[in-house]
């Protein structure tokens, strides 16, 4: 090869190493201008790793969808060349035509407690003539159907899991469905052909179909004759692929997309949407104000399939203005039920929609004004967080006390499993309510066993603190539950002076 | 900041190339050398004074030893300087806390621990400033009167945090006089390819089933788990290194440096020596260079051995004159890794290796068939990654029962879960870090029709390659350098 071609050849690869490295740099230029300006030049010295992490994380949002969907099936062609199931913090299963998703099975609960409290619950439900549901939702997948590893089945667990949930709750007496035996009356869907396919592919999430299965059954429980308003004809059927956020990384190629619909009403809807703990409140229509949860993504790989009620708001009551003479239902679920709730809300007057993970103040809503509380769970997977439901404490905050700047906040475990910093048990500051995102977690190899005390050191010097404001501790579990137990410490803070910081 | 990381490959590295080859000659160094600084202030803002005071004051007394040269005594008290400044802050940054620890352990004294953290790269910047030093008082090199060139060479940002040691000698012309080339700078390309898909796509692989295995409980481990592990981490710090180095190597070449190897394929050793000869090369030449050597011929030695000689004969004295500097270069290869009691259970471990190879042991081992050569060597380094990832000696106990087979049992449903779910990428790893593709190429290179089709085939490989490496770039998070806590 003569010295003149191979010098083309080095020049051509240059100039493509070139575009790739100075055309990122062109295209994420307003990002790293933005974030260098806003928090780089504001940040004091301890905070450039956040501000590091945080560019790198903008700079990977910020790329062209469509440069990252084809990214993500590159890597997800090499996942599947090389028959790797597992990717980062998530894990994956594949067993040729579907795809699971299991996380971390912490819990710090266990089920002889979700039976006390759902004992408490009955008593409660009793007393107010409230018809109680408890409602198992669907599996992500189940032995006797699929064909599922050794190891991926006894991590899981699911099954026994189920049974042992089902068995508890028929000792208490009440009522309770397994969805996941109903299956094979998803007409809609060939379940038998394709285990999979009520839930995402590429999503733990049921699908819209499920959802309104689950719908149907329910209307159908409550006695609710509504026949018209059941049958699909009655609402704009909008289909999109969706690649749902267990499989965005790995792209379509590896678990393929999915179908994504959503249904809006062709009759006349009128919706009140309140936020508990918030006296404002918003009217619209059921599109408006039910399904307008996120905003789109184009038609195309919208990421989100919660797309449906307010994912992440604690404690919402929609407010049917059309049907003043319906039922009055507390729906308490997590995202599992988002969609069967949003679409519930059609049928009823008016619909409480709490999910137990984000609040930890739902024993303080009115019983006595509900017709049905459905509680819906998916037992195999998630903490039990039913327990939100009920006044039984994970934790108690026995005191807090101000050392010189800090604070020093003294928190038992009164719940049977031990603390530490792997499972994501934390403290967490409030202000008016509010989860501030600011948390302070257990020290290093610390066990913090049930009966025993833990001190948190807090510093909440950053914050500027102010009388008219609220300022609360409460425990959580990352990503899993809050405790039901906040105590606020205004009176600590402004004790002496009026800003001890 | 990450070579692997969107902020460098996107911000970083545009800013330096068009800066460098936009500004003339003269102001080139000095542009590397504010970047290298902007590049270690990203992550470690506070440990910049640190490094610069660190090249200051080196950068000073190399300019008092070299002036000073004909009077011995302050040239002695140069060196001492230099010793205790750079080892002191080595040692208050590096290994304080620990000894404190053990201080307090071990005399139930109640000493306060105080809240050190480890400046990134303090061991690799330290050792580059002390061979500088070291090579101006040997007369190997004129001292640098340019200092902005010697913090250069201190805090060039492709070695600054984890290497390769370069050392001053080997450096010391192209600060001034380098050329950069076209093929050169697709030469740099190339290797920083290899290095980024080496982090990226194996190594981070790796570290999931590493992570995953290094967290069973030791009285869950199995046979096929323990040894999974092992080899899982053998391979993760291997490609997490030398896809550093890779990289390391592969941008000095773009800004016309030429880094000596820091890595040829050290697994396919068959001995201890042969394996330190091709595993992490800069740190071994190093330690050869300025602690081995000095040891060898330093009068304390030479009066040590006589006294041996006159007491137990000339073969003994000989083999403690081999022994002593070997044991004492080991013990410091091993604490210059961590401080922690681990790394100085490897120290003696690879001492007694050495030694043992270097009295004979080498020998014996030329004479059996290769293959168990390779064994031999595979499975002491195998042990040696054990020693260092375990965090305990309880659980390094345990982690070997189960490689032995009295762990829980051979096997179970989440050990054939992890081998079926990596077993393709282990044996892309082991086929990888021995020389199959260098041997593909020199094939391929001997026959002209092949030669013309790698001519053809090489960039669309590595650009493919580049294109793999950044799917996993932009889907993964954070994942430093194993070697940023060395």
């Amino acid at each position: 090869m003569s010295i003149k071609i191979e010098r083309i050849r080095n020049i051509i690869s240059t100039i493509i190493f070139l575009v790739i490295v100075i055309g990122g740099f062109i295209m994420h230029y307003d990002e790293f201008k933005l974030d260098f300006e806003e928090s780089y030049l504001d940040a004091s010295f301890g905070n450039i790793s956040e501000i590091n992490s945080s560019m790198d994380r903008k700079i990977k949002e910020s790329l062209q969808i469509e440069l990252k969907r084809e990214l993500s099936n590159i890597m997800g062609i090499f996942y599947k060349a090389t028959n790797v199931d597992v990717i980062g913090n998530f894990e994956y299963y594949t067993n040729g035509d579907y795809i699971l998703y299991f996380g971390k099975t912490l819990s710090t609960k266990t089920y002889p407690d979700v039976f006390r409290e759902l004992q408490e619950l009955k008593k409660i439900s009793e007393i107010y003539d409230i018809e109680l549901l408890y409602i198992q939702a669907p599996q992500t997948f189940y032995e006797h159907i699929h064909n599922v590893d050794p190891y991926v089945a006894s991590v899981l667990n699911i099954e026994p899991r189920a049974s042992e949930l089902a068995d508890g709750i028929e000792k208490i007496g009440i009522p309770y469905v397994d969805m996941g035996q109903n299956l094979d009356s998803i007409e809609e869907l060939n379940v038998t052909d394709t285990p999979y396919y009520y839930r995402y592919k590429t999503d733990g999430h049921p699908t819209t179909s499920t959802s309104w299965w689950a719908v149907k059954y329910l209307v159908e429980y409550m006695g609710i004759d509504a026949q018209e308003m059941l049958d699909w004809n009655s609402y704009e059927i909008v289909k999109n692929a969706f690649l749902g956020g267990n499989a965005r990384n790995v792209g379509e190629y590896f678990v393929e997309l999915d179908e994504f619909i959503r249904l809006y009403p062709k009759f006349d809807t009128a919706f009140t949407k309140t936020y508990y703990n918030s006296t404002n409140s918003y009217t619209g229509t059921f599109d408006e104000i039910v399904m307008s949860g996120y905003p789109k993504d184009g038609d195309c790989y919208n990421y989100f399939v919660t797309d449906y009620l307010h994912y992440g708001a604690d404690c919402v009551c929609y407010d049917n203005l059309l049907n003043e003479d319906g039922t009055n239902v507390l729906f308490i679920c997590d995202s599992f039920g988002f969609q069967t709730g949003a679409y519930l809300s059609l049928f009823v007057d008016k619909l409480t929609f709490v999910d137990p993970r984000f609040d930890g103040k739902i024993h303080n809503l009115p019983l006595s004004e509900y017709d049905y509380i459905f509680v819906m769970s998916r037992s195999g997977l998630y903490a039990d967080y039913v327990l939100g439901v009920c006044d039984k404490e994970g934790c108690e905050i026995t005191g807090v006390e101000k050392n010189e700047e800090l604070l020093e906040v003294y928190v038992k475990n009164t719940g049977e499993v031990v603390w530490n910093s792997e499972n994501l048990v934390r403290l967490c500051l409030y202000i008016d309510g509010a989860d501030t995102g600011c948390r302070w977690g257990i020290d290093g190899d610390i066990n913090v066993k049930p009966g025993e005390e833990y001190v948190f050191e807090v510093d909440i010097s950053e914050f500027e603190l102010s009388q008219e404001q609220s300022y609360s501790f409460g425990m959580l579990q990352e990503g899993w539950l809050y405790f039901d137990n906040i105590f606020e410490v205004n009176d600590i803070l402004f004790e002496e002076t009026e800003i001890i910081y | 900041m990450v070579f692997s990381s969107t902020i460098f490959l996107w911000v970083f590295l545009p800013i330096c190339l068009i800066g460098y080859y936009l500004l003339d000659r003269k102001f080139k160094n000095t542009f590397l050398l504010i970047m290298s600084l902007v590049f270690y202030a990203w992550g470690e803002p506070r440990f910049v004074i640190l490094l610069m005071l660190s090249i200051i004051i080196n950068y000073l007394l190399a300019l008092f030893i070299d002036k000073k040269r004909d009077n011995k005594i302050c040239l002695r008290m140069s060196m001492i300087a230099m010793v205790v400044w750079n080892f002191g802050l080595f040692f208050i940054f590096k290994y304080l806390v620990f000894t404190m620890k053990n201080i307090n352990l071990l005399f139930r004294a109640d000493l306060s621990i105080p809240d050190i953290a480890l400046p990134i790269g303090i061991s690799f910047f330290t050792f580059q400033a002390v061979s500088y030093v070291m090579d101006v008082y040997r007369k190997k090199c004129e001292v640098q009167k340019n200092l902005f060139d010697l913090a250069l060479y201190i805090a060039f940002f492709p070695q600054l945090v984890a290497g390769p040691i370069v050392r001053y000698n080997s450096i010391v012309a192209q600060l001034k006089n380098r050329k950069e080339t076209l093929d050169l700078f697709y030469q740099g390309i190339k290797r920083f390819i290899v290095g980024f898909a080496k982090k990226l796509i194996l190594a981070n692989f790796f570290a999931i089933i590493t992570d995953r295995i290094f967290n069973v409980p030791g009285d869950e481990l199995t046979f096929a788990m323990a040894w999974l592990g092992g080899i899982g981490y053998s391979l993760q710090l291997y490609y997490d290194f030398s896809g550093y180095s890779d990289m390391a190597i592969g941008l000095g070449r773009m800004f016309g440096f030429e880094f000596e190897e820091n890595f040829d394929y050290p697994y396919i050793a068959r001995s201890i020596r042969e394996y330190w000869r091709r595993w992490h090369i800069s740190l071994g030449a190093w330690f050869r260079e300025y602690v081995f050597y000095p040891i060898t011929t330093s009068r304390w030695l030479a009066k040590f051995n006589k006294k041996i000689k006159n007491k137990f004969g000339f073969k003994v004295s000989r083999k403690v004159g081999v022994m002593l500097p070997l044991f004492i270069t080991w013990m410091a290869t091993g604490i210059w890794h961590g401080a922690t009691w681990n790394y100085v259970i490897w120290g003696f471990y690879f001492s007694f290796l050495i030694i043992m190879e270097n009295l004979g042991f080498d020998k014996k081992l030329e004479s059996i068939p290769k293959v168990f050569q390779h064994i031999y060597v595979t499975i002491i380094m195998l042990i040696a990654r054990i020693i260092v990832r375990t965090s305990s000696v309880s659980e390094f106990v345990q982690y070997m029962k189960a490689m032995l087979g009295f762990g829980n049992g051979f096997t179970d449903a989440h050990t054939n879960f992890l081998w079926s779910t990596y077993i393709v990428i282990i044996i892309i790893g082991i086929i990888f870090c021995i020389p199959v593709a260098k041997w593909l190429r020199e094939k391929m290179e001997s026959k002209k029709i092949t030669k013309n089709i790698l001519f053809v085939l090489e960039p669309i490989g590595y650009f493919g390659l580049f294109i793999l490496s950044l799917s996993f770039m932009v889907n993964s998070s954070y994942n430093p350098f194993i070697y940023f806590n060395f």
